[in-house]
């Protein structure tokens, strides 16, 4: 995997640099430094779509300051590790996390730079791992926006009045704004369409009440299914399996 | 009889119905046990007045078993009028279709209370003369966009529907079955002359008080701005305190910078950092990071919400990280502002402060604002302690505090329906309860 590291300040990038050098060489890991600049623009005419790990420097006094280059380098690498470097006071996690899927950040000015740095290595091995076995989030347009769904965590999805949708999850639950039908189109074949109000991923279910017309989870939730469905549902089922 | 008071009965809960008062099969059910109970008891005990009375009366009745039922669930304060205005509705239209058959067909009013045909056609053009009004009546609502004010104003609902009863308790006075069929419509057609007038007016008067109540929040924001002047001076004061102590304690380090004292210097200086008279100074970051939102209304929120936390800065955060200018042009400020008054309110409450150890550093709060291709996106994320079902917090009514009205989130969802450009995604996590309000720039 590539490393890219963009910090202005020069001392502080060999430092950075160095540490980087060593533990890689020490762990023996399967990492290489590409390039250490303090030129965002360097950084991005040098990167490609391969999945890489950015190390920016959040307060870079150039053209582009550290999120802005941290946005541009999205649009290319979308998969990629982004860790910021910054102080206290410019620490902006939540942002850091929400507008550009920051990974991780270290602080330079509080507590041992090596330490820092480890703990985001290791956070990046975690990640990795993560990543290798959920390869189901995927992007849909839904009127003028991006929602990304974890296909394979995703149990079943509710509709409200008002064009809301309540989407179950394994560990959350989301409220959005939506329309069924399109969302059933987007979708994989593993979901099916049981009622007038719910879409459910037919790996999650447990086993069907025809008595009480109730879809029963692995979970333990429960849905509705109209009876007409549960025909169609039984042999859509089969069919995948 | 009994056929026409249920029917009056299921016109009313229609008009409720249209009137957005959401009453559930549950409810119905248990309001028609009450009503079987309520009528029951009544008719067992007058039964020498006249038919007539006696239908209205049981009618009335049935307001009162609404009403209570409401209370029972603590949704009767918002949907008052709409209880009142639907009975007016009926009366009205009840009357009407009698005037208009004794005018079109020449039949006698005394005729048309005791012939079942007569009654029948009565009661299908009084449904028809219903529904439509009640129709009506909600597209005017929601065009002037009157809903939240009279689900949140109480006098505004108590004073208007008491005219309205007033209105009725004059017409029954007037009306008896010994007139003559000309004075009985000439009654009738004053009542519905004045109907139309005072409903004229109280739309006016309606609108008028929509227009108060957005300068009310214009002062509000005014005081806001003034309380944000006092931090900001209370900010400076700090920062001239910590500077003083800053320059001291850079004094210390030249001692052990002479004497070349190096592990002396190291737990010194981070002995400096750690120390708590000088991070007693972050009111100072704290006001810092507002600096970056440039809507002054928004600023002055975000102040005066955050200054009550004092307390607990350690155990919030609010991350603006670029300067914001502008809002997205798709919804006017105040409104914006009521949203975040009502998301920061929302997530202060839910926050359990017996539960949060202030040492610990932790983040319980956090408040994010970032722009994106002309979007102002807004991440308000607060840890929870209490169990909460997505499927049901944004209805009026719905609230997980005790004496509570539960009107915070619904209001948000009717502000967000009418400005096509913003939208609201909850997420809930093991760990958070996360809000994400985003408002686009209309084209």
């Amino acid at each position: 995997m590539k490393i890219y590291i963009c910090e202005d300040d020069l001392s502080q990038r060999q430092h950075i640099t160095k540490i980087i050098n060593n533990y890689i060489l020490i762990e023996n890991l399967d990492m290489k430094i590409q390039l250490s600049t303090s030129d965002p623009l360097q950084i991005l005419q040098a990167i490609d779509q391969e999945q890489s790990v950015y190390f920016l420097d959040i307060g870079l006094h150039s053209e582009l300051n550290g999120l802005e280059l941290a946005s541009a380098i999205r649009k290319t690498d979308t998969h990629g590790y982004i860790i910021f470097i910054t102080t206290h006071d410019e620490m902006a996690f939540e942002t850091f996390k929400y507008q550009v899927a920051a990974l991780d950040f270290i602080l330079k000015d509080q507590g041992n730079l090596k330490e820092n740095i480890v703990r985001v290595f290791q956070t990046i091995q975690q990640q990795l791992m993560i990543d290798a076995d959920d390869n189901d989030t995927i992007a849909i347009k839904l009127n003028d926006r991006i929602l990304y769904i974890n296909l394979k965590t995703l149990i079943y999805i509710e509709t409200l009045s008002n064009h809301k949708l309540v989407l179950h999850a394994q560990n959350k639950e989301s409220l959005i704004t939506g329309d069924l039908k399109a969302l059933e189109q987007r979708l994989p074949n593993n979901f099916f369409r049981a009622h007038k109000s719910f879409l459910v991923n037919l790996d999650y279910v447990d086993h069907v009440d025809k008595k009480q017309n109730l879809i029963f989870f692995r979970n333990g939730a429960s849905c509705l299914v109209s009876r007409r469905k549960i025909k169609l549902l039984t042999e859509h089922k089969l069919k995948l399996n | 009889m009994l056929f026409i008071l249920s029917y009056y009965c299921l016109l009313y809960w229609l008009c409720l119905h249209t009137f957005q008062v959401i009453l559930s099969i549950k409810d119905l059910l248990w309001i028609i046990a009450g009503s079987i109970f309520a009528f029951g008891l009544t008719i067992y005990v007058i039964n020498f007045f006249n038919y007539n009375i006696i239908l209205m009366l049981l009618f009335a009745l049935e307001i009162l078993v609404v009403a209570l039922y409401l209370l029972f669930q603590k949704r009767l304060i918002s949907n008052f009028f709409f209880l009142i205005l639907s009975f007016l509705l009926i009366l009205f239209a009840g009357q009407t279709s009698e005037v208009l058959m004794y005018e079109f067909f020449r039949i006698p009013y005394a005729l048309q209370e005791s012939h079942m045909k007569f009654i029948l056609a009565d009661l299908i053009f009084m449904t028809i003369i219903t529904l439509l009004l009640a129709r009506g009546i909600n597209y005017l609502l929601q065009h002037f966009k009157l809903y939240s004010l009279l689900h949140t104003s109480i006098i505004n609902s108590l004073i208007i529907s008491t005219a309205i009863l007033l209105m009725v308790i004059a017409f029954f006075s007037q009306v008896d079955n010994s007139n003559s069929n000309k004075t009985t419509t000439k009654i009738s057609l004053i009542f519905l002359i004045i109907i139309v007038i005072i409903a004229f007016i109280t739309i006016i008067w309606l609108h008028s008080q929509k227009r108060t109540l957005q300068l009310r929040h214009e002062q509000e924001t005014n005081q806001q701005l003034v309380e944000y002047l006092y931090n900001l001076e209370y900010a400076q004061a700090e920062f001239r305190k910590f500077k003083h102590d800053y320059l001291n304690i850079l004094a210390g380090l030249a001692g052990y910078i002479e004497t070349q004292d190096l592990s002396g210097l190291k737990n010194y200086f981070y002995k400096v950092i750690n120390n708590n008279h000088i991070a007693q100074t972050n009111d100072i970051f704290n006001l810092k990071s507002l600096q970056n939102m440039k809507i002054i209304e928004i600023k002055g929120l975000l102040a005066l919400k955050l200054g009550k936390l004092h307390q607990y800065r350690n155990n919030f955060r609010i991350e603006i990280v670029n300067p914001i200018q502008k809002l997205p042009n798709s919804m006017p400020i105040y409104e914006y502002n009521r949203c975040l008054g009502i998301l920061i309110d929302n997530a202060i409450e839910a926050l359990d402060f017996h539960q949060i150890d202030v040492k610990s550093k932790k983040t319980h709060l956090s408040i994010v604002f970032y722009q994106e291709k002309q979007q102002l996106i807004l991440v308000i994320k607060n840890s929870y302690f209490k169990n909460v079902n997505l499927s049901q917090i944004y209805q009026a009514g719905f609230s997980t505090k005790p004496q509570h009205q539960g009107l915070g989130l619904a209001n948000i969802n009717e502000i967000l329906q009418q400005y096509p450009g913003s939208t609201l995604d909850t997420e809930i996590t093991q760990e958070f309860f996360i809000q994400k309000l985003i408002l686009r720039q209309a084209v």
